[in-house]
């Protein structure tokens, strides 16, 4: 396509003035997919006029240049390209799930997490990650039970920056979840509901992108909702032995991938038996002799 | 010329009419008597005095609305209150007058026209009608004001002038002594101070000397001066009665604009405003609007009462709102991050007051820790507080989750269970009579969840938590 175009740029060189005559006029560039979709367009009726074509190939140069903007801005990535961690993204403090997901969990937007019944890990997977970054507040939105402020101090939880909110209804819990997010003055928010529709979810995903912020639906069903919400990521968690297995069925920025193990054992020896990995034969290195 | 008298003939009625849009005739009657009308009542030949028969028979549409002297008292040192911004010295003269001290002010506002053009512009954004006049003496302002001067005189020698043309009715004496005046031949007030003082006294009676020698008497009121109140406290008659709450909004906005009028130049701010709505026909009601930053722009107080608002049911129809404050303190302005990117647009303070005008003040809550061994006392959860009291948790291992009551469990935990730790036992609270005796284990079910059981000492087993 690319070397259609630059055959047509030269087939049309003399009336280069009249594209800069439009880059002029332009002042604020055609939204990318528009211009995208013009340019095909053209390519499948070459018997238009010639200004149209003009008109998409500085359309196409914008397109490229505008592509080049959001790559570099990740919004945009090549499947060849994703490789290694991305700087951009908040550890989950799980050596596993943080290679998993290069990087970890994204530094804003909304995360869906399809946990099931309460109780299988889901906020032990959090609560690394909670401690870590309490600069901000962090907003609790109606949690299926009492959260035991002596279970989250333990775990160094500041609880002066821990904010409860409890709703009659969902949509009070959508309206505090969005407010709080537009505050600016809250960097995590977990809300449990039972179901986001499309608008709501990309209402909270602005919001949480605009404002820096990093929210979690929690969710009772075991499978994340079937409708492709416009979110960061959508992983779905069962419960294992040794912690939690996670399925990744959307991730901003790769490939789903394989289930990945969490393990907890480290820090909650007392609630998850260690890995079999870590006593299976592929991480002990075989000494030729004996040690005594 | 040291005073100047303000004479606002219809004030009910103006603040009444004002921003309320209305053009219908009005009136407001007095025992069956009009006493104040606006414009379009005015037109149709209803005067001041006019019986209300005959204003209804005029006018088939007109509307009528009860004097309430009490209302104009307030509307009055409501309007003290704002003029006082301006001018020091004060005197209210009820129900209609406001006699201002000039001579005190002339300095800062170089010349009594400049200060006129300040005084002016608080008068004129509420729509009042109003009549002035300066003199030398409280007496003689108040005469020429109230006589429709409205000038602004240089020199004494032009009061004078103008007092000795102005006609015998309009000097504000008893209606009998004016009688007597004129059946004397005595048509303007000169030809009275024209003549021997001490004859009219034998002959008039006492009164009548003691208001000429006060015509000229240049000292203040004996009264006390005005003092503006300590707290904010205002009431809005409404013109219409509303129904819908969200049409509070208006009126509403009008309080809430005096508010602010009232608490920036004190540098105070409001931690809290109670909202009050009279009912037609049921006592009134009182709202209570917090915001536990404190806050005293007008346009912050709005958002966070619609949000109130919108949740009430009104009982009836709404004739009148009220605004009190409740605990004002100095003005603290909220220090920011010069350089932190994340700047929020809200303060959590600010948060947390959105959240719980809207959703109630319980809904919003925060954890706290208490030094109990037993599960369900040893947190809590309240409202947030200013000062966070941090305090040290217990080192045993407890479920993030923790039900509010404990579930029993119907089947004691079968070989489906894993058991992962335990037994923990907690026996504790002798001392205030909810005692507890049990054997806590963590345990993971069959579904995977990783729950906080215990065993009573009677062999039951209930559910209190989970690992989540």
């Amino acid at each position: 396509m690319a070397l259609q175009l630059t055959l047509l740029l030269m087939f049309f060189d003399q009336l280069f003035l009249k594209v800069d005559h439009l880059s002029t006029q332009e002042t604020r560039l055609p939204p990318l997919s528009k211009t995208l979709g013009r340019v095909c367009l053209d390519l499948n009726h070459k018997k238009r006029q010639t200004t149209v074509y003009i008109y998409s190939i500085y359309g196409f140069l914008m397109a490229l240049l505008q592509l080049h903007q959001l790559e570099k801005e990740r919004l945009v990535w090549r499947a060849r390209q994703v490789t290694g961690p991305d700087h951009r993204r908040q550890s989950s403090f799980y050596p596993a799930l943080d290679k998993h997901l290069q990087g970890g969990w994204p530094q804003a937007g909304l995360v869906e997490l399809a946990c099931g019944p309460a109780g299988i890990g889901e906020l032990r997977l959090l609560l690394p990650l909670l401690t870590q970054t309490q600069s901000r507040l962090q907003v609790w939105i109606n949690p299926p039970a009492q959260l035991n402020g002596q279970a989250l101090a333990q775990h160094g939880i500041n609880l002066s920056q821990t904010l409860l909110v409890r709703c009659q209804n969902p949509q009070q819990a959508l309206w505090s979840a969005e407010q709080s997010l537009h505050s600016g003055c809250c960097s995590h928010l977990i809300l449990w509901a039972p179901n986001l529709t499309a608008p709501q979810a990309k209402r909270l995903q602005v919001a949480a992108k605009n404002n820096q912020a990093l929210m979690f639906w929690l969710h009772p069903q075991a499978e994340p909702s079937t409708s492709a919400l416009p979110i960061s990521a959508r992983l779905s968690l069962v419960p294992q032995t040794t912690g939690l297995s996670l399925t990744i069925h959307k991730y901003q920025g790769q490939w789903p991938q394989h289930p990945c193990q969490v393990s907890m054992h480290e820090l909650w020896p007392s609630l998850a038996t260690p890995t079999p990995a870590a006593t299976s034969t592929s991480n002990i290195v075989q000494l030729p002799t004996p040690v005594r | 010329m040291q005073w100047l008298y303000l004479h606002f003939p219809s004030l009910q009625l103006d603040s009444l009419l004002h921003q309320q849009a209305c053009d219908q005739a009005c009136v407001l009657i007095d025992k069956n008597h009009v006493v104040q009308a606006n414009a379009e009542a005015r037109q149709l030949g209803i005067k001041i005095g006019t019986g209300l028969a005959q204003a209804a028979l005029l006018c088939a549409q007109l509307k009528v609305i009860v004097y309430d002297a009490k209302q104009e008292q307030r509307l009055l040192s409501q309007l003290a209150q704002r003029l006082y911004q301006t001018s020091a010295t004060l005197y209210l003269d009820a129900p209609q007058g406001l006699l201002l001290k000039t001579s005190d002010m002339l300095r800062l506002y170089a010349g009594l026209a400049s200060f006129w053009l300040q005084l002016q512009q608080p008068i004129i954004e509420r729509g009042l009608h109003y009549h002035y006049a300066s003199a030398h003496s409280p007496l003689a302002a108040q005469i020429l004001a109230k006589s429709g001067n409205d000038r602004l005189l240089n020199t004494q020698d032009e009061a004078t002038l103008l007092l000795a043309h102005l006609p015998i009715q309009y000097a504000d004496l008893e209606p009998k002594l004016t009688l007597q005046l004129e059946r004397l031949g005595l048509n303007t007030l000169g030809q009275a101070q024209a003549l021997p003082r001490s004859a009219l006294g034998q002959r008039l009676g006492k009164t009548l000397v003691t208001y000429l020698q006060s015509l000229d008497n240049t000292s203040a009121p004996s009264r006390p001066s005005y003092q503006p109140p300590e707290r904010f406290r205002q009431r809005l008659e409404l013109l219409y009665e509303i129904e819908y709450s969200t049409a509070l909004r208006f009126p509403l906005k009008r309080l809430l604009d005096d508010l602010e009028a009232f608490l920036t130049p004190r540098q105070l701010q409001a931690a809290g405003l109670s909202l009050g709505l009279d009912y037609r026909e049921k006592p009134a009601e009182k709202v209570h609007i917090g915001c536990s930053d404190g806050e005293y722009r007008a346009e912050s107080w709005l958002n966070l009462a619609m949000l109130r608002i919108e949740q009430l049911q009104l009982q009836a129809p709404i004739v009148a709102i009220s605004l009190n404050t409740k605990g004002q303190t100095p003005w603290a302005p909220l220090s920011a991050q010069l350089f932190d990117t994340q700047g929020g647009k809200l303060t959590p303070g600010q948060l947390i007051s959105r959240l719980q005008n809207k959703l109630g003040e319980h809904a919003v809550q925060q954890v706290y820790l208490r030094d109990d061994h037993r599960p369900e006392r040893s947190f809590y959860q309240a409202q947030p507080k200013a000062n966070y009291q941090e305090q040290g948790a217990i080192k045993a291992l407890r479920p993030s989750l923790l039900l509010t009551l404990p579930e029993p469990l119907h089947h004691k935990p079968n070989h489906q269970w894993c058991i992962l730790s335990g037994p923990e036992r907690i026996q504790s609270g002798w001392w205030d009579n909810v005692s507890i005796c049990r054997d806590y284990f963590i345990a993971r079910n069959p579904m995977g969840q990783v729950c906080w059981l215990f065993r009573t000492p009677r062999e039951e087993w209930f559910l209190h938590g989970y690992f989540s």
